[in-house]
């Protein structure tokens, strides 16, 4: 009980402390320096490399239209050096969108003990470098004096006349932050859309900064300040945040990092809500506004197109693969369309959003119902379902529904397979554009690979003893292969030869071929035939699961502290039929089990041997359908997987026939 | 034939040929030996130096590569760098499709412009010009030609055929006019050049045709190791902004150096007091390790070279004043204060990099890229990485060591090897103790005591990182299949020591060693595998490999057994000893366990393409389980 009272007693202190510390910054910098330059170590993270002290930033948004607005940024850090990699933290660049930016100031200074007194070392303004960077400008300077144990303190101010009308910038990085401040100052006629991604809740202030009169502060708080009558002014803070660790099978840090993202719609209320955003999606011809219109000319194409189909699904199969197979497309994350779609259809190309828009055109003067899907993919943040925030949005697709079946189809690249979109789309809420829009679900466990690998004796003669293997990939790992195959025709051989050489033998691959490399609607499937020289004396221990779901336990940390998610879901099957050579026999054969992590994921271990026909016969079978699990089930994956790589280590013994 | 006239119209017939060639740059005519493996085809590369003085070189480039494929994307962009010492004029480029007729042309607006040094604490005024003509449709052909005006000579480019896997070379040429000047050239891998004279102008060509593409073999294989053709050249006397040199001897060079950089090792009054203060009383070793702990606690790496800069350092004041530096910056500045801590040290000029890539020793020119210090000592030489805040007193890490350097001395520069680490100084030396579980996991723990480039890699990740961050780092290095950590501590070898040295003890649970078959227990008795990279096993390997670390590994594994275990199968022994290396790993029963003794050793150096298939062997059988497995039964 003491001990909790102590630890309570404790942290309340701490909190007080830094409410106090964050107070200092402002009526008593001098005051502020010394403290930092004393201590070396922080609460929020005793083995911190850096802290940040203190980090301001002010947005000034001074015009905005059409998606593009004027801002000025200013950024000021206070930043105490902790370790000798964090001496570097003295050079920073600073980023700027287009060239047209204007740097306004850059300055900093260096705190140092030195013989017990405060000394500084400024900036000198004529080492500020600003170089180009393709498109963009860059920012160079580098702060003198700075050594462990160093504060450092620098601001630089930009005027980027040209900036994208939506900025977002990260509470939570590679090191802890004390405060972190973020200040927007925008025109009152505009409206400001933010999403603050925080496990605290923002407590909302009427007055000023509160931090100059409070003793004690929430960790995280936002406050309105007085401006001129024709600009509004919103500041979030937030206090004490831990640096974010990186973790192994996270689809995308982004998810979980505390971040504040901000967009303005440049008309009025036009994105305050998901009806306001669909609305403009759906009739702004600038996006697909003309996708309801009819187009007799399209519709000629898609009648000589389907002529020949019978059904529903024959005619949306002969839409997208002419379209896939004939179209050059084009990455593009603008998710509205660049062309005229008949201008599409006649040039034969176009960006993603083209493509696929064109394809939901087609289907709809085919006469099915079909709809344009927004989506971010897993390289960008998820959307969130309460904030209609579309810059979060990177691919469109195509939804079309045949009798009670709906597909996703992606058609701008040519080794994309009907039916499904690539794994990477399958990243939570998308959006289908329609007169009255609707949320979808596209989750990774809704996508699945199916992964066979069959592994038979063709000769059993001891001096000419061979295997043929056939593995038929799933319908991700083919289309991953496709796309790969394109960059190294040999890789295929290279996989072969490195499969072989798991065999606890001497190998040598005869002849190899791969199925269906070229319908990429199909899944792709490899055959190859080796000679094994078993090359066995009197006995040998064999370990027959040759062919591993995994080669190892990918969770090696005991700990955990974000979800496990896998990128789509997964089954693996092993089929195993070794022939012994005569005069020999499985003399000791490990058990069959099944281990399960719950009814939809499982591993199965079958082995028997046959000793009618002297087959030692191994099936394996992975079920891996979750894709998402919390930390809490963290440690039942780990001894799950575990387990599985156990049972695809066990050995048999081989010995002569008595 | 007067001989200049014969070289004229050499040049002349040479120059029509070009033109020919550029009316005929359809795909067609490039023939099936020159399509054999090749992405891209260098259809033509001219490449004109004329030497009017040593302050004003023109050099005109105009080159036309077809490219063939998707693959062959890399050939089509073009870039070329310039700063105050060399501009780039005149850019033009065009794109040609597969019958040779031109579809686009290009000018010098249309080149894109990029700073070379993007990231914080690096500042130069280089920059680099690129384009391209992103065309879709294969195959097609792109033409560039541009001048590069030069007005320094201490340095002249070389030339480089442009050889890479997957692009062969229909003709690549270089000429050189050196108007009243000793033009000094090496041919490397190519015939010497065709000389002529004409009055005071020296005449040079070289020429090379009809090379085929090669294969890029991956592994072991590090392409600019490769037995590049190439030409080096400098001018004997040459001239950079104020400063004259030669290139005449090794020593001429240093003496050029040492000019550059003289009088810049100045310290300030305060710092003079410092170091004095810190040395007093002290043996010269101890004064050089508190001399260099103090560059490494008070100053960081940041580079500034821009012009002259990239060669002559900023004086020890302004690191002093700044507390960062270059290279050279940082070692001159601890120079200086080594000098007022009255101990002589000799900056030492090399070609740094993680491989080995030595100077050309017998062609005297800067070719150089780095500097660190030298202490030279009756008894011993003290080396000092002056840019690193990290590296132990005394070492050297694979970006300098093993290599020619040429020491900058007040008389001229000498040739000399920085230390080499051989096979008994990258050292791993690891005692591992497992006692079996009723759950058939293993208990395992793990002394390692790990020396050389090991220990300094490993000592760096390390060093002032969080517990979880080195539990994480141990995690990692643990190559078993399945286990769960339990400690792990890191430490440095107490005492100074020669060479870096760090402790390593883990504590693991292993998991998936000991499966069961019917009565019998089978052990993978492999409690640390080791696996060397070979990527392409199936390649017929056509050129050298190179191992580029030497190091040997000597581990002893204990495995205790039930006391009632008998052995039913124990694996055979393996010795393997190839010139690149050495793997021997023996398992046997002793008294009541199973003891594994197991060394691998792997010695650097470039080894013939003929040995590729032994080393597949070599490093198949270090990865391989079947060395280690053990089949025991319970007596009762």
């Amino acid at each position: 009980m003491f001990r909790k009272f102590f630890f309570l007693a404790i942290s309340v202190f701490c909190f007080i402390f830094s409410s106090a510390q964050d107070k200092l910054y402002y009526t008593n910098y001098p005051e502020f320096i010394k403290l930092h330059l004393n201590k070396s170590v922080y609460e929020v993270d005793s083995n911190a490399e850096a802290v940040i002290l203190h980090e301001r930033v002010i947005y000034s948004v001074k015009r905005i239209a059409y998606g593009l607005a004027n801002i000025r940024v200013k950024v000021r850090q206070v930043v105490k050096i902790l370790s000798k990699d964090a001496t570097n933290k003295g050079n920073i660049t600073i980023p700027t969108p287009f060239k047209i930016s204007e740097f306004l100031s850059a300055t900093g200074t260096t705190y140092n003990i030195e013989d017990d007194k405060v000394v500084s070392q400024q900036f000198d303004k004529k080492n500020f470098k600003i170089e180009t960077l393709g498109m963009t400008l860059v920012g160079k300077l580098s702060l003198p004096g700075v050594k462990v144990g160093s504060v450092i303190d620098y601001e630089y101010d930009v005027d980027n006349n040209i900036s994208y009308a939506s900025f977002a910038w990260n509470f939570q990085a590679t090191e802890p932050k004390l405060y972190s401040e973020v200040q927007v100052i925008y025109p009152e006629n505009a409206t400001l859309i933010y999403v603050a991604k925080s496990d605290k809740e923002f407590v909302f202030f009427n007055n000023e900064n509160p931090v100059l009169g409070k003793t004690e502060l929430p960790e995280a708080y936002r406050f309105d300040s007085k401006t001129e009558s024709i600009t509004t002014s919103k500041t979030w803070v937030r206090r004490l945040v831990p640096a974010l660790d990186a973790e192994p099978f996270v689809t995308n840090f982004d998810n979980y990092s505390e971040q504040i993202e901000f967009m303005f719609s440049y008309r009025k209320n036009i994105f305050n809500s998901w009806d306001t955003l669909n609305s403009n999606l759906y009739y702004n011809p600038g996006y697909f506004g003309t996708l309801s219109q009819k187009d007799a000319f399209l519709r000629r194409c898609v009648d000589s197109l389907t002529a020949n189909c019978i059904t529903d699904q024959q005619r949306i199969y002969t839409i997208y693969s002419y379209v896939r197979d004939s179209f050059k497309g084009y990455f593009s994350d603008d998710i509205g369309p660049c062309c005229k779609l008949p201008e599409v259809w006649k040039s034969k190309k176009g960006s993603l959003s083209d493509i696929n828009s064109l394809l939901v055109k087609l289907f709809r003067e085919a006469g099915f119902k079909s709809n344009p899907v927004l989506i971010s993919t897993t390289n960008h943040r998820r959307v969130p379902p309460n904030v209609p925030l579309v810059n979060r949005f990177n691919f469109v697709a195509c939804r079309v529904e045949v009798g009670d079946d709906v597909l996703y189809l992606d058609a701008h690249e040519k080794t994309n397979a009907f039916g499904h979109l690539p794994f990477f789309c399958y990243n939570g809420m998308a959006w289908v554009v329609d007169s009255t829009g609707y949320a979808v679900n596209l989750l990774p466990a809704s996508i699945r690979d199916r992964y066979v690998i069959q592994v038979i004796t063709e000769s059993e003669k001891i001096e000419d003893y061979r295997i043929v293997i056939k593995e038929t990939f799933g319908k991700i790992s083919s289309q991953l292969y496709r796309v790969n195959q394109n960059k190294d025709s040999l890789a295929i051989k290279n996989y072969i030869l490195q499969n072989l050489k798991k065999f606890p033998f001497e190998t040598e691959l005869l002849n190899y071929e791969v199925l269906n490399e070229k319908n990429v609607d199909t899944t792709l499937a490899i055959r190859y035939t080796a000679k094994i020289n078993w090359n066995i004396e009197d006995q040998m221990i064999l370990v027959p699961a040759i062919y591993g779901a995994y080669s190892e336990n990918p969770f090696k940390s005991t700990k955990r502290t974000l979800p496990v998610e896998f990128p789509y879901a997964k089954d693996f099957y092993c089929s195993i039929n070794l022939k012994i050579p005569e005069n020999f026999t499985a003399a000791e054969l490990p058990k069959s089990k099944v281990v399960k992590l719950s009814e939809e994921d499982q591993y199965n271990y079958y082995i028997s041997f046959y000793p009618e026909t002297n087959s030692l016969v191994l099936n394996t079978k992975l079920h891996l359908r979750n894709t998402v699990f919390e930390v809490d089930r963290y440690p039942y994956l780990r001894a799950f997987f575990s387990d599985i790589i156990q049972l695809q280590q066990q050995a048999c013994l081989i010995t002569k026939k008595l | 034939m007067k001989p200049v006239l014969s070289f004229v119209l050499l040049l002349s017939i040479s120059f029509l040929c070009t033109a020919r060639e550029k009316k005929h740059l359809s795909v067609d005519s490039i023939n099936e030996e020159m399509r054999m493996n090749a992405n891209a085809v260098l259809r033509f590369s001219e490449r004109e130096i004329t030497i009017k003085s040593s302050t004003d070189i023109v050099i005109k480039v105009q080159y036309a590569i077809t490219i063939l494929n998707k693959k062959g994307l890399m050939s089509s962009i073009f870039q070329e760098g310039s700063s105050s010492l060399f501009t780039l004029k005149k850019l033009e480029g065009r794109l040609l499709d597969s019958t040779g007729k031109e579809i686009k042309k290009t000018t010098s607006d249309e080149f894109a412009t990029s700073t070379t040094s993007a990231i914080a604490g690096f500042y130069d005024d280089a920059v680099v010009k690129y384009h391209v003509f992103n065309y879709p449709k294969f195959p097609y052909t792109i033409l560039y030609s541009y001048e590069i005006h030069q007005n320094h000579s201490f340095v002249l480019p070389p030339w480089y055929v442009e050889d890479k896997p997957g692009v062969s070379v229909q003709k690549s040429s270089l000429s050189i006019v050196a108007n009243g000047i000793t033009l000094r050239h090496k041919s490397i891998n190519l015939s010497d050049p065709i000389v002529d004279k004409d009055g005071s102008k020296m005449l040079y060509r070289w020429t090379v045709s009809n090379l085929p593409a090669t294969i890029k073999e991956d592994s072991v294989d590090y392409t600019f190791l490769k037995d590049e053709k190439k030409v080096l050249l400098s001018m004997e006397d040459f001239q950079l902004q104020n400063y004259k040199g030669s290139v005449a001897s090794w020593k001429s060079i240093g003496q050029f150096f040492y000019e550059l950089n003289k009088e810049r090792d100045v310290l300030p009054e305060q710092l003079r007091n410092k170091v004095n203060q810190l040395c007093n009383g002290k043996s010269e070793e101890e004064k050089i390790r508190i001399l260099y702990n103090y560059l490494q606690e008070n100053t960081r790496y940041v580079s500034v070279q821009y012009g002259i800069s990239g060669w002559q350092t900023f004086d020890a004041a302004y690191v002093a004043q700044n507390n960062y530096g270059d290279c050279k910056a940082l070692t001159n500045f601890m120079m200086a204060m080594l000098k007022e801590a009255g101990i002589k040290s000799y900056p030492v000029l090399v070609k740094a990099g993680s491989l080995v890539s030595n100077i050309v020793v017998n062609f005297p020119t800067p070719q150089f890229n780095h500097v660190i210090l030298c202490v030279p000592r009756p008894n011993d030489t003290i080396w000092l990485e002056c840019t690193s805040n990290d590296l132990p007193f005394n070492y050297l890490s694979s970006f300098t060591s093993c290599r020619t350097g040429l020491m900058i001395t007040p008389e001229g520069g000498y040739l000399l090897n920085t230390p080499d680490y051989d096979t008994t100084y990258n050292k791993t030396l690891r005692t591992v103790k497992a006692s079996i579980a009723a759950d058939n996991s293993l208990s395992v723990v793990y002394y390692t005591k790990y020396f050389g480039e090991f220990a300094y890699l490993i000592g760096k990740q390390v060093e002032n990182k969080k517990p979880n961050e080195i539990h994480k780092l141990a995690n990692q290095r643990i190559t078993l299949k399945s286990f769960d950590l339990i400690q792990s501590n890191y430490f440095k070898c107490s005492g100074n020591q020669t060479s870096p040295c760090m402790y390593e003890t883990l504590s693991i649970n292993a998991k998936a060693l000991i499966t069961e078959a019917g009565t019998m227990k089978i052990i993978n008795a492999n409690l640390a595998p080791f696996n060397p990279h070979v990527d392409e096993f199936f390649m017929e390997r056509k050129t050298p490999f190179y191992m580029i670390e030497s190091m040997t590994i000597v581990d002893t594994f204990y495995i205790f057994l039930p006391t009632d275990a008998s052995i039913v199968a124990l694996p055979e022994k393996i010795s393997m000893i190839f010139p690149f290396g050495i793997f021997t790993c023996m398992v046997e029963k002793k008294d009541n366990y199973l003891f594994v003794r197991r060394k691998i050793s792997v010695v650097k150096g470039k080894y013939e393409s003929a040995f590729f298939s032994k080393y597949r062997e070599f490093a198949e059988a270090i990865q391989s389980d079947k060395y280690y497995r053990v089949a025991i039964k319970s007596k009762s």
